[in-house]
């Protein structure tokens, strides 16, 4: 298993973790097993069971190696301004990996990368992922990740803090963990058109059980590409928003589900999450064209 | 993951519909949801469609121009858009866009929001420098 196994330490005490058999054991105790492949720091997936189904079952569909084409290396230019400079040689951690889409770009321009996600999206990373050398998936919550202060040179997490109970609070649990000099990256839903709507809708669909939601997404994607360009299908949109972006149906179904089964979908402000970057005495502030999308080093 | 039978899809259509049928009547009630949206589409098809050409334009961000186009015409902002984008006549691919995929992506994408149009011209050229004409109608 990858070297980089050796960077994990104990959640709770803060001591390096040993490796003993199928776990990671610390002398204050603890004993994390290592299942499949994956390390596992928490019993369970928690708050994220949507998560979980949501990425097994579109385990490739945002990959751009299976895609064959760069929606993801799109998407994290766009929302985090990193470039294979920033990246190369780095050690990386992806907070909140899901099927593991932006771990492959990142590994692919050359970052060492450790992916840790609190959902058994996990089991879709690690077949994705396989057992290469320079990554490797954890099973962790963003809130108490067992790393030590000041391991990675550079922190992604696009799309993943606002549905954590606090994304602020869950934001800041991850600063301590880069290296100065080190740059963090983070997008989170902006508080404004579609989100605002869609946070109406959140309480009602995220109480569906998700293969149920899951199949009525299917049949509702279908239904809208019917009708594509229609005054039926704009008024819909707007009343409940959903993707129809030009990435195909599958990414359609995927956006939709995940959208609107979350158990948490924060919305913040630009200024808030600049905000955030500036009371953690982040400095090189910089702001994507996704508004929400910032990027901050640490002196 | 094995694919739902027909009976289980059937199913899960109707439930969540009725739910989401529940949900919507409450967004209404309460306001969450914009009543006014459903009114003016009803409204919409007996409109006059509106054309123009685009004369001034201004650079937001990205691959990203914005121009005004007349307020009152139906845009995606509120009840949905049907304006297309033409490009010396020729319809621009991608309508109704976010605008942050404008941004990114270009390529001919855009979106009528409010009484502005936000997009992105066919080769993310500058189009108030690239000769062409830009114009937009309802249909």
């Amino acid at each position: 298993m990858s070297a980089l196994l050796d960077l994990f330490a104990c959640p709770a005490c803060q001591r390096r973790l040993e490796r003993d058999g199928d776990a990671l054991r610390c002398t204050c105790g603890s004993r994390h097993p290592i299942v499949r492949g994956v390390p596992r720091f928490v019993p369970d997936d928690g708050y994220v069971g949507s998560f979980s189904f949501e990425w097994n079952t579109h385990d490739t569909t945002q990959l751009d190696s299976k895609r064959g084409d760069s929606m993801t290396a799109d998407t994290l230019r766009a929302k985090t301004g990193l470039t294979e400079a920033d990246l190369r040689g780095k050690l990386v951690l992806d907070a909140g990996l899901g099927s593991g889409r932006f771990s492959e770009v990142l590994a692919g321009l050359g970052a060492r990368v450790i992916g840790v996600d609190l959902s058994l999206a996990v089991e879709a990373a690690r077949k994705n992922l396989g057992d290469r050398d320079d990554v490797i998936v954890a099973q962790a919550d963003i809130g108490r990740l067992p790393f030590l202060r000041e391991t990675f040179d550079v922190i992604v997490s696009i799309g993943v803090l606002h549905h954590t109970p606090d994304t602020r609070k869950h934001f800041e649990a991850l600063v301590p963990l880069l290296k100065p000099g080190g740059t963090i990256a983070i997008w989170v839903y902006p508080d404004e058109g579609d989100y605002q709507t869609r946070n109406h809708w959140i309480p009602w669909t995220n109480k569906l059980p998700p293969r149920l939601f899951y199949e009525w997404c299917r049949w509702f994607v279908r239904v809208m590409q019917k009708r594509r360009g229609s005054r039926l299908q704009s008024l819909i949109a707007r009343l409940f928003p959903y993707s129809r972006q030009s990435y195909g149906a599958e990414n359609d179904v995927l956006d939709l589900f995940d959208g609107y089964s979350p158990r948490y979908h924060g919305i913040h402000s630009p200024d808030q999450v600049l905000g955030w970057f500036r009371d953690a005495d982040l400095i090189d502030l910089w702001s994507g064209p996704a508004h929400t999308s910032v990027r901050g080093r640490k002196p | 993951m094995k694919p739902a039978g027909p009976l289980f899809h059937a199913f899960a259509v109707v439930v969540v519909s009725a739910w989401l049928l529940l949900a919507f009547a409450f967004l209404l009630v309460t306001r969450r949801l914009p009543a006014g949206l459903v009114g003016k589409a009803m409204l919409a098809p007996f409109r006059r469609r509106h054309r123009a050409t685009l004369v001034a334009f201004r650079p937001e961000q990205g691959r990203c121009f914005v121009a005004d186009v007349a307020a009152g015409v139906p845009s995606d902002a509120d009840v949905g858009s049907r304006l297309v984008l033409l490009e010396d006549g020729v319809p621009l691919p991608h309508a109704h866009c976010t605008h942050d995929e404008i941004r990114r992506l270009g390529g001919g994408r855009y979106s009528h929001w409010g009484a502005q149009l936000w997009f992105a011209t066919s080769d993310d050229s500058d189009p108030r420098t690239n000769g062409r004409r830009y114009s937009v109608e309802e249909r």
